[in-house]
């Protein structure tokens, strides 16, 4: 039986499930689907999506501008909650949109390079289990239970 | 962990411990400064530096408070620059100076090595420990939402620290906002403003207080942000780690060489 799934805490449940009713070990294999680019740790650091790289941009001009906006407010008609709120939230979405518009530019145009989007729902671990054709069925009832993203049997050659 | 005899680990990736899980990751050193410069203190919390950053952030309140460079800041803001002058007390804004820009420079400076000690502490890959159970607390590794630990720090900051399990970070930051709040009079001034008394809402503002606020509601939901985010790449790794000892030497027959 082979399940993809996300890398969470059912799926370390799923497996010791499988290893619990007596399905050893060595039959199960575990396969990252991080390709070849890190040897030793498996995912890279300086990796993020484009999303998550832009509202960290986004909060930090947020912040800044919230202390000019709140501090020119005093004399403004509206004050300073209004005017840091206004700067604030002003500031986030500007440079939220500025940052991913960019970054997004960029990334498009590292031919080659280009990462797929990352959705939640990309596979990240492949698991083959080797079993009796008599478990297979409970096999996949049990990955599927635990939130397998897709499960495939192979016939024994 | 001071050893590093054969066998031992040199650097280790992160800890986890009754304060929450520590650890080393990749920084943006010009993000690190610019934290700093918000806020001093905030860089060195990037870094996973608590116990300096806390000293940091309060020698600025104290100092800040004392040099009254909030007010001065919300003069110069509104083109009242006598006024600023006037207001600063020149015992305590030099310091305050000198201190802001070391902490800003401090901090840049050891976002640089700490990057290259990510490296080399990747590298080593060392076996990073999952879960924790003391007397009084439980910490562990889990997938976390990065938008949730925000949201948890835009409503009151420190709760999206509580939300990452940095337990001692969430209860300081909860009790100055709570502090700000009061000295600010934020809330009451929201509540004219709601009725519409925008001018009498303004009196009632006290800048000093109000302006350390921004800085921290920012720093908090950053910090969450990002903060779950690097959890999740912990966790990752360390299911990665336990996968290929688990499940490393598997014997499953995939082709048969027959034919």
């Amino acid at each position: 039986m082979i399940g993809t799934f996300i890398q969470n805490t059912e799926l370390e449940l799923a497996l010791s499930v499988l290893e619990h009713h007596g399905v050893p070990a060595e039959h199960i294999a575990v396969v990252p689907m991080h390709g070849r680019e890190m040897t030793q740790a498996s995912v890279s650091a300086k990796t993020g999506t484009v999303n998550e790289k832009a509202f960290e941009i986004g909060i930090a001009c947020a912040t800044a501008l919230g202390v000019v906006g709140t501090s020119v407010g005093f004399t403004l008609e509206l004050g300073p909650l209004m005017w840091g709120v206004i700067f604030s939230f002003g500031g986030m979405l500007a440079a939220f949109l500025i940052a991913r518009t960019v970054m997004g530019r960029r990334q498009r145009s590292m031919i080659g390079r280009v990462r797929r989007k990352r959705s939640n729902a990309q596979p990240e671990i492949t698991v083959l289990v080797q079993c009796e054709s008599e478990r297979a069925e409970w096999v996949s009832q049990m990955m599927l239970k635990y939130n397998a993203l897709s499960v495939g049997e192979m016939e024994e050659a | 962990m001071t050893g590093t005899a054969a066998g031992q680990p040199r650097r280790l990736k992160s800890k986890i411990s009754s304060s929450g899980v520590t650890y080393i990751e990749w920084r943006n050193p010009f993000m690190v400064a610019w934290w700093s410069a918000a806020f001093p203190g905030f860089g060195h919390y990037l870094l996973g530096q608590y116990l300096r950053a806390t000293f940091l952030t309060l020698a600025e309140v104290l100092m800040n408070t004392l040099a009254r460079v909030n007010e001065a800041l919300v003069y110069s803001c509104s083109g009242n620059f006598r006024l600023a002058a006037e207001i600063v007390d020149p015992r305590w804004a030099y310091g305050y100076m000198l201190v802001y820009l070391l902490a800003m420079w401090d901090s840049y400076r050891s976002a640089l090595q700490n990057n290259k000690l990510v490296q080399l502490a990747e590298l080593e890959n060392t076996r990073i420990s999952p879960f924790f159970i003391g007397k009084s607390e439980i910490h562990y590794l889990e997938k976390k939402s990065p938008l949730k630990a925000a949201i948890f720090s835009f409503g009151f900051p420190g709760m999206g620290q509580m939300y990452n399990h940095r337990i001692g970070l969430a209860a300081y930051a909860m009790t100055w906002w709570f502090i700000y709040i009061s000295l600010s009079n934020f809330y009451i001034a929201a509540l004219e403003l709601v009725y519409g008394n925008i001018a009498y809402s303004t009196q009632l503002l006290r800048p000093h207080w109000l302006l350390f606020m921004p800085s921290v509601i920012g720093g908090s939901i950053y910090h969450a942000f990002i903060t779950s985010l690097e959890h999740n790449r912990l966790f990752r790794i360390e299911q990665v780690q336990y996968f290929r000892e688990r499940y490393g030497r598997p014997t499953l027959k995939l082709f048969s060489k027959t034919g």
